[in-house]
């Protein structure tokens, strides 16, 4: 029940707001903190919670859920950024219509996790491209070209996604009779094998990386994350990536496991290639928006990075880095939210010495891009480091690449942060601007906190991923596993 | 006289529209003339449905054909009741109605037929209804124009399907569509005579190198007459499709080829395309390449492209019943003022693009996972690839069609009907949970 709940709540409360938004300013915020305690009583019951409904012959329940570690680790992360970016988008005129989308977003995030049809994962996953898109439309520069490349990306690439899946379907039920997208129907025995395996993995990476962003499907990243409202660039860029690699994780590695082991010396390639690069992006980006949006691609071309390599360490780092990348992703469209409520619009022009007006703000600023940067300590550092350190045992030279990219991230972090705060205070800024408010304050310490508890005890969330690869490919890889 | 099971529903729908063509004669007859079609149209589905599996008289009503039959006739009554409260029917109401019934006449010949001759006929019946009903009295001056094209193109149609058919006949001596006998591959002019029917066919349903005349007459005639022309004409000729398709299986090369040319060109020309019936036009092009896909990929395919085909005329009937509220000169959609005057049908219609687009959990979704299924079945992997990214790009214009803003935005005068919400309603709950209803079809074929 706790797991419809998850996804129908979000839904009945758009459904409500649609029809009266007046109460959208009432309503939203204790709609996503029960979201929220919904995710965390899912995350303590743990087991499998299974409830099905909308049986189709040859299909099987499109409507059907499990519950596992990983599902409710994301599906809490996803229900956490919720209230933060309500919370930030709280002054938009475009507020109403925000929200709509966000919890339609949520929702559909949440089915994505638990969904144990892979049509109902699908359907969940256009939705959330749509309610993604929806948001870019709506909000900020309400750019129209951003939305729509988003879009195009995703649609085009879940369709092949579909086909790769369709094609495992046939071929598994002309094997062994028995036709259904179930998880357990589908990933019991994997097949095909051969020479069609590594290309429906690519097919099924094309639906799924393009959401993380993954270098050469990163390029929607920078428009879409830099035009929309920072409040919809946090979920877009901390709680939609989750869907991509839940996937990842959850659909294609299990279902194509020879497939995945003979793309992962390319993937991890890719992984740290796409880090560097999207560094370079982030280094030479126009704004501070962009800069943001290139940085968090960065970071999940890390998580690509650990992914591929299939190994146990990279693949507990990466999903550790998922975490705290979305905390991340809160923070730094945070502090661009914060800024552009002051009617500071985010160009590296119009920026400069901002401390000395607003020391708190500052300081604050300071810690998450500290976070970025992967200091010891503090959130990303035990995600970037055990994916980097079990990615050199499989591949070192990628994994020395990605380094590099991490260093590189460093001066960047650094450098907009000087552009921002530091030097001479920029006579464009209007005098009397004001330091961070009491809520805002509240937020940031709130914050601050999570980082702080993910960086210095990684082990509870850690745990969490325990035994992950054994359970879903012990037997599919048996043998094959390098670099233990 | 005693009429086979099999000519009943052909029997009731042709004796109605000659009776509808005297309601014109009295003025409190011409009142009711729309809502008599509306009765015969429902009493057509009921017998349709009776007739199940009844063979007789040269025509079948096998699985797909009964499927077909009901959607047809159950469409032509939801768009005469929607025409009832047009403007358009203001004039001449009984012929309008004894028109449109004869399109349905034609449109279940073709789809139950199992003669060549019985297609013919009923390519005739429902192509020549239109030459009237697309220049309409009280419609603009570029209907004229676009009847006119059609007239031309349709003739030429009908001439090539009339001689592909003596040809066949020349060839193997037999007009039976029945497949054990009718295996029309014997010889050069079996051949070529099945040329010229795909040839024919595919002029009529607008398949790519075919389909130069379907812009201008979607963007031309009164929109409720394009409404009929899709939902039922077009579905018609869809079952024809489907008829021949089951007799000439090794034909299925020309098939997919056919759906190539037609994926890519329709969508190409539908992405430039500025104005939103245009749109629909060329966007029409594309789904005929996604239906003969479906049908070029074998015997399982059959069952698909029956479910896209009815999946389409829902889908068309969704698109153009809000289209046809709105101003005839309208170019792009005036989506606040239509908001606003008509909330459920302009839900509908953008309910009806996303269908299109083929965006789950729509309709439109189910029917392209269909074809995707049977292609990847039958081992045509790079037209499943071309078909998905195809339907990818067909969002890059069916979502601005929804997002732009109509840039006159004058508050236009939309035509007023109260009974069009509950028809846009039930066209909503079809859309986006008529997939539901799939396994229940899926039995039945």
């Amino acid at each position: 029940m706790i797991l419809s709940a998850l996804v129908l709540w979000p839904w009945i409360v758009a459904l409500w707001l649609g029809g009266r938004p007046q109460d959208s300013h009432h309503l939203a915020l204790p709609a996503a903190l029960l979201e929220l305690v919904l995710a965390l009583s899912a995350a303590f019951a743990g087991g499998t919670l299974d409830n099905r409904a909308l049986y189709l012959p040859l299909i099987g329940y499109l409507w059907s859920q499990q519950n596992s570690n990983l599902a409710a680790t994301l599906a809490v992360t996803a229900a956490a950024l919720l209230p933060f970016a309500l919370r930030f988008a709280w002054r938009l005129e475009e507020f109403r219509a925000l929200v709509i989308a966000a919890f339609v977003l949520v929702g559909a995030l949440m089915g994505t996790f638990f969904s144990q049809n892979f049509l109902g994962f699908y359907l969940f996953y256009e939705i959330v491209a749509l309610s993604g898109a929806w948001m870019i439309l709506i909000s900020g520069d309400r750019d129209r070209a951003a939305a729509l490349r988003f879009l195009l990306y995703t649609v085009g690439g879940s369709l092949l996604l579909l086909l790769a899946v369709l094609y495992i379907y046939l071929d598994n039920g002309s094997a062994n009779g028995i036709y259904t997208f179930s998880w357990t129907g589908l990933a019991a025995v994997p097949r095909p094998e051969g020479a069609v395996a590594p290309w429906l993995f690519l097919a099924m990476l094309a639906g799924l990386a393009v959401k993380l962003p993954v270098f050469p499907l990163h390029s929607w990243a920078g428009p879409a994350y830099g035009r929309a409202a920072p409040a919809a660039s946090m979920l877009l860029s901390g709680a939609a990536v989750l869907a991509g690699a839940y996937g990842l994780i959850h659909w294609a590695i299990p279902l194509l496991p020879q497939g995945a082991l003979q793309f992962a010396p390319y993937g991890i390639l890719t992984g740290a290639v796409g880090t560097l690069y999207a560094a370079f992006l982030a280094l030479d980006a126009p704004n501070l928006r962009r800069f943001a949006a290139w940085a968090s691609v960065s970071h999940m071309n890390l998580v690509a990075l650990g992914l591929f390599a299939l190994q146990e360490q990279a693949l507990h780092g990466a999903l550790f880095l998922l975490v705290a990348h979305a905390l991340l992703a809160v923070g730094l469209f945070g502090v661009i939210a914060i800024l552009e409520a002051r009617g500071l619009p985010g160009h590296w022009d119009g920026l400069g010495g901002l401390f000395r007006q607003t020391p708190r703000l500052g300081a604050w600023t300071l810690f998450f891009f500290l976070t970025g940067m992967g200091l010891p300590g503090l959130a990303n550092f035990p995600g970037e480091f055990l994916s980097l350190a079990g990615a050199f045992r499989v591949s070192p030279w990628p994994a020395a690449i990605a380094a590099f990219g991490i260093l590189l991230s460093v001066i960047v972090f650094l450098r907009a942060y000087e552009r921002v705060m530091l030097g001479p205070l920029n006579p464009g800024i209007p005098r009397g601007i004001g330091d961070l408010s009491g809520g805002e304050l509240t937020m940031m310490w709130a914050l601050g906190i999570l980082c702080l508890w993910l960086g210095l005890d990684p082990q509870p969330v850690l745990g969490q991923f325990q035994g992950l690869l054994p359970v879903h490919s012990a037997v599919h890889f048996a043998g094959a596993f390098h670099g233990h | 006289m005693a009429i086979e099971a099999s000519l009943e529903p052909l029997a009731l729908v042709g004796v109605a529209a000659l009776l509808a063509f005297f309601f014109d004669l009295a003025p409190i007859l011409a009142r009711w003339a729309l809502r008599f079609g509306v009765l015969v149209a429902i009493c057509a589905a009921w017998v349709v449905f009776h007739a199940r599996l009844e063979l007789g008289g040269g025509f079948y009503w096998d699985s797909s054909a009964s499927v077909l039959g009901v959607y047809l006739s159950l469409a032509t009554a939801a768009v005469l009741a929607f025409i009832a409260g047009h403007p358009l029917a203001q004039r001449l109401p009984g012929a309008l109605t004894g028109l449109s019934l004869t399109v349905l006449l034609g449109a279940l010949c073709l789809v139950s037929s199992q003669t060549l001759l019985g297609l013919f006929v009923g390519l005739e019946l429902q192509v020549l209804p239109f030459f009237a009903l697309l220049a309409w009295p009280g419609s603009r001056r570029i209907a004229l124009e676009a009847a006119a094209k059609y007239a031309l193109l349709a003739g030429l149609a009908s001439a090539l399907f009339g001689l592909g058919v003596a040809i066949l006949f020349l060839g193997n001596g037999s007009l039976a569509l029945i497949p054990p006998q009718g295996t029309l591959l014997t010889g050069f002019a079996s051949h070529l005579g099945l040329l010229l029917l795909y040839a024919a066919l595919a002029f009529e349903l607008a398949v790519a190198p075919f389909h130069a005349w379907v812009a201008d007459i979607y963007e031309g005639a009164p929109a409720p007459i394009v409404l009929l022309l899709g939902a039922v004409a077009k579905v018609g000729i869809l079952g024809a499709w489907i008829d021949l398709a089951s007799v000439s299986e090794a034909w299925a090369t020309p098939l997919w080829v056919l759906a190539a040319i037609s994926m890519v060109i329709g969508n190409l020309l539908a992405l430039r395309s500025q104005r939103i019936r245009r749109l629909m036009g060329y966007s029409a092009v594309a789904h005929a390449g996604y239906f003969l896909a479906a049908l070029g990929a074998g015997p399982l395919g059959i069952v698909a492209a029956t479910v896209y085909a009815l999946a389409y005329g829902l889908m068309h009937m969704a698109s153009f019943l809000p289209l046809s509220v709105l101003p005839e000169d309208s170019h792009g959609i005036p989506w606040s003022a239509f908001r606003r005057r008509q909330p459920v049908l302009a839900g509908l219609l953008a309910l009806a693009l996303l269908s299109l687009a083929g965006m789950p959990p729509s309709l439109g979704f189910f029917a392209k996972l269909g074809v995707l299924l049977v292609t990847l079945h039958g081992g045509l992997w790079p037209l499943a690839v071309l078909l998905a990214l195809m339907s990818a790009l067909s969002f890059a214009y069916y979502l601005p069609a929804i997002w732009r803003v109509d840039r006159s935005e004058r508050s236009p005068a939309l035509k007023q009907a109260a009974w069009w919400s509950y028809l846009g309603a039930v066209g909503i709950v079809v859309l986006l949970l008529g997939w539901l209803g799939l396994p229940a079809l899926l039995t039945v074929l």
